[in-house]
């Protein structure tokens, strides 16, 4: 019931995310907003596959699209957002392009990978949450790393980096903190990850579904400002 | 220039107290799990430690 649950509710609330964030994408523009409402709606095909094999079983289709969009994509699209937002448009062009062509690669990768489900229960993993330990063809699992160091770095980072130059400045509080709540949720489902190597159930996915909860309320409360914003000028004298 | 130097002080703002100081701290604290992170990712990659996900 946990392994189904709490993926569920993880893939429910990624999507309700990607609505606001598309719906925002709508009335503002900007590439950003649109590139993370297409990681949202693969944090929502991550979730939303972990529940289906926790209520159904194992099933090599879902398997696939938890592996691509859920283990492999969701950071570094949500982190290209980011890079969006950033860097230069001519840049972030460029890294979209290498995205999109590692994304295809991957999913082509994914998609003629030989797979035996019997290896997810494995000396280092519970077998009671989805594991890349079920695919058995080499030049897989190798892309990962990868895909999460882009993702990690751009998106932790971005988010990090963003609340640094709010804080510095002593404006927009509300963004500093939905920055900050923004880099703590793309750090959950890592340290989930972390921690379900390590053998503790349910891990993986308290990580992920507490991930988009950090997310979400990140970004809730990086687009809306407070009532009264609480920054004061004072004399530079008591600074 | 005394109006500018009075315009200066005016313009230094502030968080609240408590913003003041948990921020940075997080800040570090974030920075330092990233570098963390960065070294096993990569460690992974190499296959120092277990295979990725």
């Amino acid at each position: 019931m946990f392994n189904s649950i709490l993926p569920l509710l993880s893939g429910i609330i990624s999507l309700i995310f990607a609505f606001f964030v598309l719906k925002r994408y709508m009335e503002r523009k900007g590439a950003y907003l649109l590139v993370w409402g297409i990681g949202t709606i693969f944090y929502g095909i991550g979730g939303l596959s972990e529940a289906f094999y926790g209520t159904f079983g194992w099933n090599p289709l879902v398997f696939r699209l938890w592996y691509l969009f859920g283990a492999i994509l969701v950071a570094a699209w949500l982190g290209q957002g980011t890079v969006y937002l950033l860097a230069k448009r001519k840049w972030a062009n460029i890294l979209l392009g290498i995205l999109i062509l590692g994304s295809l690669y991957g999913a082509f990768k994914v998609f003629t990978a030989q797979l035996d489900p019997s290896l997810m229960a494995g000396a280092t993993h519970t077998g009671s949450e989805l594991s890349g330990r079920a695919i058995t063809s080499s030049g897989v699992r190798i892309l990962t790393p990868f895909f999460n160091m882009y993702g990690t770095l751009t998106l932790v980072g971005g988010a990090a980096y963003s609340a640094f130059i709010f804080w510095r400045k002593r404006v927009l509080l509300h963004r500093t903190i939905g920055n900050i709540l923004i880099a703590i949720g793309a750090m959950l489902p890592a340290f989930g990850g972390v921690f379900s190597r390590l053998q503790f159930p349910g891990a993986l996915y308290i990580g992920e579904f507490l991930g988009i909860l950090f997310l979400f309320a990140g970004f809730l409360r990086a687009t809306t400002p407070m009532k009264s914003e609480a920054v004061e000028s004072v004399p530079a004298t008591t600074a | 220039m005394e109006k500018d130097i009075e315009h200066h002080k005016a313009s230094v703002r502030h968080y609240p107290a408590f913003y003041e100081k948990i921020v940075p701290i997080v800040l570090g604290v974030i920075v330092l799990i990233v570098i963390v992170l960065m070294v096993i990712t990569i460690g992974v990659a190499l296959g120092v430690w277990a295979q990725p996900v």
